[in-house]
């Protein structure tokens, strides 16, 4: 893939293929802290690179021990576990950087783990027989895309939350997922751009 | 808990706690897979599979299981059951398999199964967590029909497939429903329905 | 120290019998795994040909990105399926498997089968719509029986004379442009593929670089393409014995 593929790559995985409001990933943890701004940027932050070094470790093994092997099969239970241990080390490392955004991110940083974002990137990325470039590309941007999504969910939600005509069985998930419905009805609006 | 009666641990999970509706948990699948009622219903019988199995065992195991490892050792006895349901999948059923895609390994992230894992199968009898995986499962594959009876009724004019509406409205269905924005549109009214309901 | 060594000890035990188990499953189930894909192939192969009773996904032939699959009835080509991947999909990829028989320079096209693809459902998902009832007309029921026309197939809007599928252009030149593509590759290894019927000592091989043109219904093959007669194609009725069942079996031009 020369450069403009790459772009043409990063405009697929962030707007098209919209990991969050097109391929339905992630939205555990999208509805759970998109509630603040604040939140929302870290959480976006710690997927970003939970997802791209995932996405390395994941490649680098499944090519260079399941496949020569051919345990092809073997690799959910793998993916997992390098996850579980990567969001293990993040979680280490924000804790000592940053205490405040620990608090912050509070029960959401370890399930970062079970975020089918994750998951769901190093999977894609083998399907798609992606290389060790495209593969990397494609994490960062399709977390990017995460990131981008949750944020401006976040800030409709600031907003919303201040609106006292919400009826009261429409309050919290039903009114965050039809705001989700609309944010995705517009997205669907980049679908056709790029070919991928 | 050892005390609760085999009875409501049952029927925890179809109604008073159903992990879709109520607990909010699984939400990824659910709105991938229920465009059709086929595929809603592949998933739940998969995911009732590999819930009762994983349950099964970590309750089995549960005292041998140091408490400080138990997250990694619960992921994999998950995945395991998950992978054997993904090659079954594969072999016998291979038009569900391609339909679920990359969603059948993702049942090793649903929320559901770890949550039951931690919160009952460690703790509670072989009998006892497997009933519960019973059913939280049909709970959920409750929910994953309710939600793609709607979706593929207004956005296909059928159920399994089965045209119920008419050629007219199939020529011209309610598309959006079957796309992305449907799912989350109609996820979210029924849940909003379920709040109303239970606060009756 | 111990209570480390206990954790390391009870994670290799549960990984140790779960990639066991999981090794026994997966040889259990690799066969019907291996049935299954391969049926998808063979169900697509049975929609687009002509009655054959060959094996074609063992005589497959791979060209690029393409795979030819001749089909054979009494040891003679009756028809090609061709599985082309057109990139110039709405979202990406849209795979057909084009079924084609008669003479490689002025083919028949036999239906087209989708195989793969991202289309938007209501639109570019309409090239897979199947005829309701016998008479009905779909899309796809356009290229059954078409006789393929010298300049190659297009749509209306491109001087054309396939009816696209409303509001869905982009999807409906991949499979004229599939078909185009699938017909190249038929001209491209007409001799190739005529030749894997030369194992049947009565069929004279050399005589004939085009591939026989096996009117569908007809049991017996009919050598009857002769080079030098040109395109012309050999779809007069000359044949020993069986008399053609009268379907459409058109001279091309």
């Amino acid at each position: 893939m020369g450069i403009a593929g790459y772009l043409a790559l990063i405009v697929w995985a962030v707007f098209v293929n919209n990991f969050v409001l097109s391929q339905f990933l992630g939205i555990c943890p999208f509805m759970g802290v998109s509630k603040k701004v604040e939140s929302a940027v870290g959480m976006a932050a710690a997927v970003l690179f939970v997802i791209t070094m995932a996405s390395i470790i994941t490649f680098l093994l499944y090519n260079a021990l399941l496949v020569p092997w051919n345990l092809q099969y073997l690799q959910t239970i793998l993916f997992i576990l390098v996850i579980a241990a990567l969001v293990q080390f993040v979680e280490m490392v924000i804790k000592k950087v940053s205490p405040t955004l620990f608090a912050a991110l509070g029960i959401f940083l370890p399930l970062i783990t079970t975020n089918c974002a994750v998951l769901g990137a190093a999977l894609l990325a083998i399907k798609k027989e992606f290389n060790f470039m495209e593969t990397l590309v494609f994490g960062m941007a399709s977390a990017a895309g995460f990131g981008l999504v949750l944020i401006l969910f976040a800030a409709i939600r600031e907003r919303l939350a201040l609106n006292v005509a919400t009826p009261k069985a429409m309050k919290g998930m039903p009114i965050a997922l039809i705001t989700a419905s609309i944010l995705s009805l517009a997205f669907l609006g980049f679908s056709g751009m790029v070919r991928m | 808990m050892s005390n609760q009666s085999l009875g409501s641990v049952f029927t925890r999970g179809l109604i008073k706690e159903n992990p879709l509706l109520v607990l909010l948990l699984g939400m990824c699948p659910s709105l991938a897979v229920t465009t059709s009622v086929m595929n809603g219903l592949g998933m739940g019988v998969a995911v009732i599979f590999v819930l009762m199995c994983s349950n099964i065992v970590i309750s089995l195991l549960r005292k041998v299981i140091p408490s400080a490892v138990r997250i990694p050792a619960f992921v994999v006895v998950i995945a395991s059951f998950v992978t054997i349901v993904d090659m079954v999948m594969e072999g016998f059923a291979p038009d569900l398999h391609a339909a679920l895609g990359v969603f059948i390994p993702l049942i090793v992230v649903n929320c559901i199964i770890l949550a039951r894992a931690e919160a009952f199968a460690s703790k509670n009898s072989v009998l006892a967590s497997a009933i519960d995986g019973l059913g939280m499962g049909l709970g959920f594959t409750l929910a994953l029909v309710l939600v793609s009876a709607v979706r593929e009724i207004l956005g296909n004019g059928s159920i399994l497939g089965i045209n119920i509406l008419g050629e007219g409205f199939a020529a011209s269905p309610v598309l959006i429903m079957i796309l992305p924005p449907g799912g989350f549109l109609t996820l979210g009214i029924i849940i909003a329905i379920m709040n109303k309901l239970r606060r009756a | 120290m111990k209570q480390e060594i206990r954790y390391v000890v009870v994670l290799t035990l549960i990984s140790v019998v779960a990639a066991a188990l999981l090794a026994i499953v997966n040889q259990v189930t690799a066969d019907p795994i291996a049935q299954a894909r391969r049926a998808k192939t063979l169900n697509a192969l049975q929609k687009v040909l002509p009655p054959f009773d060959n094996e074609p996904d063992q005589e497959m032939i791979q060209v690029e990105g393409s795979e030819i699959y001749p089909a054979r009835k009494d040891g003679k080509l009756v028809g090609v399926a061709v599985k082309v991947t057109d990139p110039k999909g709405y979202a990406g990829d849209v795979t057909f498997m084009v079924g084609l028989k008669g003479d490689p320079n002025a083919p028949i096209v036999n239906g087209y089968d989708l195989l793969a693809h991202k289309e938007t459902p209501g639109l570019g998902t309409k090239l897979a719509d199947e005829p309701k009832k016998p008479n009905a007309k779909t899309f796809k029921t356009q290229f059954n029986g078409l006789a393929f026309p010298a300049d190659g197939l297009k749509v209306v809007k491109d001087g054309g004379t396939i009816d696209a599928i409303t509001g869905a252009t982009i999807s409906s030149r991949t499979a004229t442009n599939s078909v185009n593509k699938a017909v190249e590759l038929y001209k491209e290894k007409a001799a190739e593929l005529a030749s894997g019927a030369a194992a049947d000592p009565a069929a004279a091989p050399a005589a004939d670089p085009a591939a026989e043109p096996a009117p569908a219904e007809e049991p017996t093959a009919v050598p009857a393409a002769d080079p030098a007669a040109g395109s012309d194609d050999g779809d007069d009725k000359v044949n020993e014995g069986e008399s053609p069942e009268g379907e459409q079996e058109v001279d091309n031009v």
